[in-house]
């Protein structure tokens, strides 16, 4: 393969890319980030009939970005089931509502925590984090840094299978 | 941070590494030359595979090349397999099929150790079974599958058999091919057993097998005989 051909099939390539991914839900689309914090997250754990998963994500964690797509794809498969709960912490409205937005992580709920109140009063460090809840609030398991499909779906279905 | 992912991944290299140090401990260049093969395919697959799997999720490599490296927020395995594999035989095409036969029992090792890194990642189990073997990850709580260590002991004799199969010097890929399609193959069966999002893989391995299985009863109907 010449040089040439080389750098037009990579040039192809990086134009593919550029064309995919982007944000699935326009900024406006989203609605501000209501604010949470550890009394009210408990009391909403303590009282769900279901089970719960709680991740907590930041705009500005790269991590977080790498995971999202799979929180999206398990909130539309188990959502029924389960409650997919995400909290925004350390970050802006607009960081987090454009993180929803860009991941369409619509079909969770969210709550804003700019302190980083309600990961530390659930014994978390660092982002991400995934919180899995039996229904009525006993905590299952906690999954710290990027979690994986086959994790997640396994403790999805430890707590709701 | 974690690190039990790339802890797996390096007990999946020592595995091929390792068992190429066996298969070819007379000969240091082959050695040398089938470990390259297997780190080169390895690399295209993992970069590849990833990439793929942002595309697929929504998120622009262009834009967030940082999130290559984030492994653990998923990679396609099928376009893992076909990089490792196109890539491997380009590395490899100056020698035909001489270096790619002589590396793949030691890639399907690699695999392999890659599987039971699961005991290293905490990750191992599937469905639920009432089988005595089965694992609990709490008491009280209903005991799983194993399914990764499943995996990896079948791919463990499907080194091996390749390993003879290469040692009888059949040559011209028919290694390769078995390799690829027993690979595959046992992914297909262990696949139902593991937790999944969505419809699982079950159905691409199990086509992957039966192409890699056609291509390896060609390679062998074709392959020369003793008298010819």
């Amino acid at each position: 393969m010449n040089r040439r051909r080389a750098v037009a099939m990579v040039a192809a390539t990086m134009l593919l890319f550029s064309s995919c991914g982007s944000a699935s839900t326009p900024l406006d689309a989203v609605a501000e980030i209501p604010p949470i914090t550890p009394a009210t997250l408990r009391s909403r754990l303590a009282a769900s009939p279901q089970p719960v998963v709680v991740n907590v994500w930041a705009s500005w964690c790269s991590p977080c970005r790498s995971e999202a797509p799979l929180l999206r794809a398990a909130a539309s498969e188990w959502g029924e089931r389960v409650v997919f709960i995400g909290i925004d912490v350390r970050d802006t409205q607009r960081g987090g509502r454009g993180f929803i937005g860009e991941f369409g992580l619509t079909a969770l709920e969210h709550g804003f925590d700019p302190s980083g109140a309600v990961p530390a009063d659930l014994g978390g460090i660092g982002v991400p984090l995934t919180y899995f809840f039996y229904a009525g609030g006993e905590l299952a398991h906690l999954h710290r840094g990027v979690i994986d499909e086959r994790t997640l779906a396994l403790w999805l279905d430890m707590i709701a299978g | 941070m974690e690190f039990t992912l790339l802890a797996a991944a390096m007990l999946g290299v020592a595995a091929a590494v390792g068992w190429l140090a066996v298969m070819h401990h007379g000969d240091a260049e082959l050695r040398a030359s089938t470990r390259d093969l297997i780190v080169i395919g390895a690399l295209a697959g993992i970069v590849t595979g990833r990439i793929w799997a942002m595309i697929a999720g929504g998120t622009n490599p262009i834009t967030h090349p940082v999130d290559v490296f984030m492994v653990r927020g998923g990679v396609d395995p099928f376009a893992a397999s076909l990089a490792a594999v196109a890539a491997a035989g380009w590395s490899g095409r100056h020698e035909g099929w001489t270096l790619i036969d002589a590396a793949a029992p030691g890639a399907v090792m690699g695999l392999a150790g890659w599987h039971a890194g699961c005991l290293v990642r905490n990750a191992c189990l599937g469905s639920t079974t009432e089988l005595p073997w089965g694992w609990a990850t709490t008491p009280g709580t209903a005991a799983r599958h194993p399914v990764e260590l499943y995996a990896a002991a079948l791919l463990v004799l499907v080194a091996l058999a390749v390993t003879a199969l290469w040692r009888r010097g059949t040559g011209g890929g028919l290694a390769t091919t078995v390799a690829v399609a027993s690979a595959a193959g046992v992914r297909a069966v262990t696949e139902p057993l593991r937790p999944v999002l969505g419809e699982g893989r079950t159905l691409g391995y199990a086509i992957a097998a039966v192409t890699a299985a056609g291509f390896a009863g060609v390679l062998w109907w074709r392959k020369p005989t003793a008298d010819s």
